[in-house]
Parts: structure tokens; sequence; C-alpha cells
């Protein structure tokens, strides 16, 4: 049998396989982002929406036909989906996909989960790609179905770039935007938007529970506020289990001294020269709590602890960052769940 | 009855799962085959984590990050290759050596570029009942070109497998054959990985082959019992994971292990329960 040719051809059809399987991913995936024209919907915060930035927009969606059934919504993170149905109320049918006090990335959906994204009318993400590994499953399922990010014209706040990208890189949205009560009030306003889109037929009940529960939210601000100013300045220092408080402490004047990750990614480890770094700061700082996460391990922060000698007791402290707490545990609506975490947070701060 | 079966297809998610299952419970099956007769069964896991720094580059210079991942997991199977011609050491040593290497490259650049990506290797592992229409080409189109090669070098890959001196006397390129059923598993977990997911993809590689082999010698009827294996587990798992709303991979995975425990205890002449009878 003579070989060279099949060779040849075989190492030109395994590169043919590789270009094909290549492509497969560069696809990517779609957020629905047809503009909308609601201008006089605008946040109740502060923003300065003018700069070039990272900023989703709200899709103009056309009434859908409900034949005397109820809208149906789909949320992804257990947050998104307490908030829907604060402005859904009765006139929607929900369903959660990521279930409370569960990790949104381990997260696996059922066959019936996604037979409700299927038929849903409207699917609710965060934006940004904070539900990553299942935006991709998501898209391909909806189908038509409409993807909307709630954080859609929120100004997000920017992570900091990758040493090695170059000086005019930009960092990557932070998207976790509802530590701060203000986006939250911006995600009613979208979320009422659409649903009034999809369903005019209940507009008024949307605009009522929105406005009940925008005062609730406002309330929450005030609370914090007047919580907060009890904590000295030079007291507002956090350090985090990762890069998650950047709105909580842009909003409230806090400083983010550290992280116990270097990125975000469940991957990452930090150097030993990181943590020593961490270590001398929080020394310097007089900074005794570590703030670590309900949903991953706090074994490094536990580390780092035992290692700071300016405290004379060092605590470890558990927030609620990706989800909400289970049901019955006080933090199981997003109201519940700030009001939790800001509890922790003071007592971090108190020393 | 009838309606049962029915229900669940008149999802089109549904449908393509089913199709992207039955493709890698065949082409998976198949291949395995030849992947635990070499005592490669840890191949899969391996791989899924040595594609980590291949993800890593693409990331950073903004290239699709599939293309990362088949790259590095071509240069694994090179390595493995590589590592284990001549006799120096065993393909499952030399896979454990590249696999903590590898990885550990990954997780260290992935620290040290200090983004906000959350687990850039697991973002590429895909979920049966997300497979999209595209996935579902590829998939079928991979799996094509694989089960023809396999038909075409059936005989070498047989012969290289098992009887190394035989090759030398036949003279077949032995090295070459060698890379190209690295290559072509490698390629075919990299990609499976990426439609399905990595719990189904090392499943299938595995388990359906297994199960064949304490049923049967002969390496045809070997193959063939594996494909029908992992075909029926894999509609029987999906099936399950509609009705009983539990993730799709893990069914499929959890009925083809039910079956190999089955025929661990009762394949006729070599399962438990036949010897102590």
């Amino acid at each position: 049998m003579n070989w060279k040719p099949l060779q040849t051809g075989f190492a030109l059809f395994l590169f043919a396989g590789l270009l094909l399987a290549g492509c497969q991913t560069a696809g990517g995936e779609t957020v629905a982002s047809d503009e909308h024209d609601h201008a006089d919907e605008t946040a109740a915060d502060d923003h300065d929406h003018t700069h070039d930035s990272q900023m989703l927009s709200l899709p103009a969606l056309e009434p859908v036909d409900l034949n005397g059934g109820k809208l149906k919504v789909v949320a992804t993170t257990s947050i998104i989906g307490d908030v829907v149905a604060q402005v859904g109320g009765a006139a929607i049918e929900l369903t959660t996909l990521i279930a409370p006090g569960q990790d949104p990335h381990s997260y696996e959906p059922s066959a019936q989960d996604l037979t409700a994204v299927a038929d849903a009318h409207i699917i609710f993400v965060n934006g940004w790609n904070l539900e990553e590994g299942l935006i991709k499953n998501l898209t391909n399922v909806a189908g038509d179905v409409p993807i909307v990010a709630v954080s859609a014209r929120i100004d997000p706040r920017e992570l900091t770039p990758a040493a090695n990208q170059g000086d005019d890189a930009h960092g990557a949205p932070d998207p976790h935007v509802w530590f701060d009560p203000a986006n939250v009030i911006q995600w009613v306003a979208n979320i009422k938007i659409i649903l009034s889109d999809l369903d005019p037929d209940n507009a008024a009940v949307y605009d009522q529970n929105t406005d009940v529960y925008r005062e609730e939210l406002k309330a929450l601000m005030a609370e914090f506020e007047k919580r907060i100013e009890g904590i000295p300045e030079n007291g507002r220092k956090l350090v985090a289990n990762h890069d998650s408080l950047g709105y909580f402490a842009d909003r409230y004047h806090f400083q983010v001294i550290g992280t116990i990750l270097p990125a975000a990614s469940a991957l990452a480890a930090p150097s030993a020269s990181e943590l020593a770094e961490l270590v001398k700061t929080m020394n310097q700082a007089n900074v005794c709590a570590i703030f670590a996460e309900t949903s991953t391990s706090d074994q490094l922060a536990r580390s780092v602890a035992a290692e700071l000698a300016s405290c004379t007791a060092v605590q470890v402290l558990s927030l609620y960052t990706g989800a909400l707490g289970e049901p019955g545990s006080g933090a199981d609506s997003y109201i519940g769940m700030m009001r939790a975490n800001l509890d922790t947070i003071i007592t971090g701060s108190r020393d | 009855m009838l309606t049962w079966l029915i229900e669940p297809l008149q999802y089109s998610f549904i449908v393509r799962a089913l199709l992207a299952a039955m493709v890698v419970g065949v082409v998976g099956s198949v291949f395995g085959t030849y992947v635990i007769l070499r005592g490669m069964a840890f191949f899969g896991d391996a791989l899924a984590h040595t594609i980590l720094p291949g993800v890593v580059v693409a990331f950073l210079f903004g290239w699709p990050l599939a293309v990362g991942a088949l790259a590095m997991g071509l240069l694994t199977a090179l390595g493995i290759g590589a590592l284990s011609s001549q006799g120096m050491m065993k393909e499952d040593t030399a896979i454990g050596v590249i696999f903590a290497g590898a990885f550990a490259l990954g997780v260290a650049m992935l620290s040290a570029t200090g983004n906000y990506t959350v687990d850039l290797a697991h973002f590429l592992f895909g979920n049966l009942l997300g497979v999209s229409t595209a996935d579902l080409w590829v998939t079928a189109v991979l799996g094509a070109f694989v089960l023809l090669a396999i038909l075409l070098f059936y005989k070498e890959f047989l012969v290289i497998s098992f009887d190394p001196a035989l090759a030398t006397t036949l003279r077949l390129p032995a090295n070459f054959l060698r890379y190209l059923l690295l290559a072509l598993i490698a390629v075919t977990i990299v990609v499976s990985l990426q439609v399905v997911g990595i719990a189904l993809m090392m499943a299938m590689l595995v388990t359906p082959a297994a199960a064949a082999s304490l049923l049967t010698r002969r390496l045809p009827s070997m193959m063939a019992i594996a494909a029908v294996i992992g075909t029926l587990s894999s509609v029987t798992g999906l099936y399950a994971s509609y009705y009983l709303d539990i993730a799709s991979g893990p069914a499929i995975v959890l009925v083809a292990t039910a079956v190999f425990v089955l025929v661990f205890l009762f394949a006729p002449g070599r399962g438990i329960m036949w010897r102590k009878a």
C-alpha cells in the first residue's frame, strides 16, 4: 500500500475538521438590543450617562398575543427573579432558573427548565455575561424569544483591566450592579417597560406594582444612608473575596482595599506574594474583617485572617453576592438580602 | 405510550439534543473501544483540563476560544505521542504528566492576567440541551469523518494498538498512525466537550465500550455493541431527564452506568453472577 498520498490527504482532512470546529463558537451570544425610545423613564440615580460606555440598551418589543393566558416570563438568577416578581405580581407567570443559594456558575438547566425557556414570551438576564455559562444555551433554546438584560441603561463601572493589555485597555464591565440599590431602581424601570410593551392590557398593574416597589427600594436606600453614616469614614474599608462589591463601595464611599482572588475566576488562585501584600495592606489599614461569599470556600480568607497581627479578633464574614438566601433565611428577597449584607458589613466595620 | 414518546419532541431543542447525544453516543463508543483497550480511559478528563492554557491564550489575543482549545488539544495529543514513543513510558503516564503541567500553566496564566472572566475553560463546556443547529452540523460532520477514518484504518489501528512488532514487519507508518489516532481522539473530545459538556463526553468515551468489552472479545462486535449501548443510553437518559426533571448529561451518564453495572453482574460467561453460579 502506498502511504504517501493518504498521509497528506488525511493531514488536510484533519485541518479542515479543525477549521470547521473552530467556526462553531464564533457566532457568540446575542442579547436583543434594538434601541428603545423611552426618554422619560430615566433612572432615579445621578449617573452621568454621557461618556462612551459599555451601556446596554433596551429593545422595543411588540405586544404578544396571550390568548387569555398570562405573560410567561423567565428570569435567570434568583435576585432578578425577585425583582421581576415585584413588578409583574400576579399578572405574570414567572419561572426562575437558578434557585436561591445555587451558584450561577455550576448551574445546569434541566429539560423542564428549558421547556419554560422555549415556551416563554420574554427572558430576563443580568447582562455583561454574568450568567456566561448559561447564555449560549439560552440563546440556542430561546429561538425567537427575546432575551433582555435588566441592567440595560445602567452605566457600568469597569473592572480593573489586566496589566498586560496595554494602557488604553478598558476593563470589562462589572456585572454586580445590584450592590447599589439605585441600579435596581433602574432594573425596575426597565422591567416595567418591557412587560408593558409585551402586555399592554396589564400596563396599569405593572405601573402600580412598580410605584409600590420603587418606594420600598427608596426606603431601603434611605435606611442604608442612615446606618452607614454611623461608620466613620476611615472605618469604611473592605476586603472582599473577589471584585464584587464595587458598586456598593462607590455609592457609600467605602474603599475596597484588597481582594483574596486576583481575578474573578473561580479557577484563579493568588500568588504567595499577592497574599503577603494583602496581609501587609490590611495590617497597615487596621482592617480586621474579610467578606467571603456564601457560595464559595473561605479557606484562603481564613489563612489571611490568621496573619493579621494588629487585630485582636479577625472576622471572616459571608455576604450574599450572586444569589438570594434560602426561603426563611431572611435573605430570600432582594431587599432582605441587602439588609442582611448591610448588617454583616456593619458588624465587620465596627471592630 | 406514543404520546409519552412524542410529547418532548415538540421542542426543537430536545430534538437537537437527541440527535447530538446519539452522534456522540455512537462516535464516542466506537472510539472508546480503542481508548479502553489502550488504557487511556483518563484521556478525556485530562484533555478537558489541558485545553485551559490554549483557551487563556486565545482569550488574551481575542481569538475564538474554540480555536485555542483545539490547538491545545492537538498539541496535547502530539505531546503524549512523543513522550510515549519507542515505549519510553506508557500512554497513561504521559497523559498524567502533560495534564498536570498544562492545567497548572493555565491556572498560572489565568491568575496573572487578573481579568474578569469566571472560569474561562468552563465557558467552553457545552450543555446537551443548548446544542444549536450549527453545533449539530459540526458534530455530525466530525462524527462522519472520524467513523470514516476508523473504517479506512481499522486494521492498521488494530495492529499498532496490539502488535507493534507486526506493524514494523508490515512496514506500516506506525508513528504516523499513532499520532493520527491520538489526534482524532483529541479533536473528537474537544469538540464534544463544547457541544455536550464534560460529564457526557467522558462517560461516552469509556462506559459503553467498557460494558461491551465484557460481552465480547472481538473488536468489530465490541464497537457495534458499544455503539448500541451508547445510543440507547442517550435516548433513555434524555427521556428520563425530561420526565424526571434532572440535568440531561448526568441522566444519560447514569443510564449508561446502570447498563454497565448490569453487564458487569450478568454478562454471559464473565459476569459476577455467572461465575458464582
